[in-house]
């Protein structure tokens, strides 16, 4: 089912932005845990930004891609328990540089956390993750069990 | 440093037009920008000078979606063009600008030009 998401917020420095993308990601929550149960996203609440991702079904495998920008791969954490896929961190800023040295700050920072229920079982020592420019791909090949099966019609 | 304000659209190969959001900070030497793009293809990515107007574009790297795949569930934008543009003002050194992508971060560095760093004038007594 192709989904696409409404109008983006344009990321002007609106003081209320992130306030506003949270809200209309617990909206989001609210509609999809009434028309996709199988897609139920948690853990919103828990995190200051919510990064944007996309998950694909592949024959053999369940895709995802995750924006991830200004983040290295050691600070992200991925996990999956009971068909349950975690994907979390902290987005930081320099160290180096002062709050008051900032004339502006629009970038998403802070904690993420995104936990997702795949529609299929996986088989979790096959996942593959890898981090390029910023996209977090993984890829969760299907159990044997869950792909899909071609049935064979009789024609009498 | 003014940024210059643009409406964005979707042109005519449907590509959406996005600003990415940006941090800018201040050192002792001068600016630094950065700025969240990912996944922008390294071909595409520029960064120009136009007079004082310091242009950034970068286009997003196809997604291999393949017939034999289903979409479940999208958030990102399949198309996209990076855009942002700003005006320098008279300090920045336009010779002296630096630009490093990684991890879909693209930093910036601008330096103040000699002219306009402080200049320190002797007291004669």
């Amino acid at each position: 089912m192709t989904n696409y998401p409404r109008k983006r917020q344009d990321w002007y420095s609106n003081p209320f932005s992130e306030l506003e993308n949270l809200q209309r990601q617990m909206n989001k929550l609210f509609d999809y845990s009434l028309y996709q149960p199988e897609y139920s996203d948690t853990s919103i609440l828990g995190s200051q930004w919510v990064p944007a991702i996309d998950i694909y079904d592949s024959k053999d495998s369940i895709k995802v891609k995750v924006d991830l920008a200004g983040l290295k791969k050691e600070d992200i954490d991925v996990s999956i328990q009971e068909n349950v896929l975690t994907i979390k961190g902290e987005k930081k800023r320099s160290s180096e540089v002062k709050e008051d040295a900032y004339l502006r700050t629009e970038r998403f920072t802070g904690t993420f956390h995104r936990s997702i229920t795949l529609p299929t079982e996986v088989d979790q020592e096959k996942v593959q993750a890898s981090f390029r420019d910023g996209v977090l791909e993984l890829v969760l090949p299907k159990k044997e069990e869950a792909k899909p099966k071609q049935i064979k019609i009789d024609v009498s | 440093m003014l940024d210059k304000l643009r409406k964005p659209r979707v042109n005519q190969e449907n590509i959406q037009e996005v600003r990415p959001p940006v941090d800018i900070y201040e050192t002792e030497k001068g600016i630094v920008l950065e700025v969240d793009m990912p996944g922008v293809n390294r071909n595409t990515l520029d960064v120009e000078l136009h007079g004082d107007n310091l242009r950034i574009v970068g286009t997003k790297n196809k997604d291999q979606v393949s017939d034999k795949q289903a979409i479940l569930y999208q958030e990102r934008y399949p198309n996209i063009e990076y855009r942002r543009e700003f005006q320098l003002n008279a300090e920045v050194d336009r010779q002296n600008i630096k630009a490093n992508y990684q991890n879909g971060t693209l930093t910036i560095n601008l330096v103040k030009s000699k002219e306009a760093q402080p200049k320190k004038i002797n007291i004669l007594s």
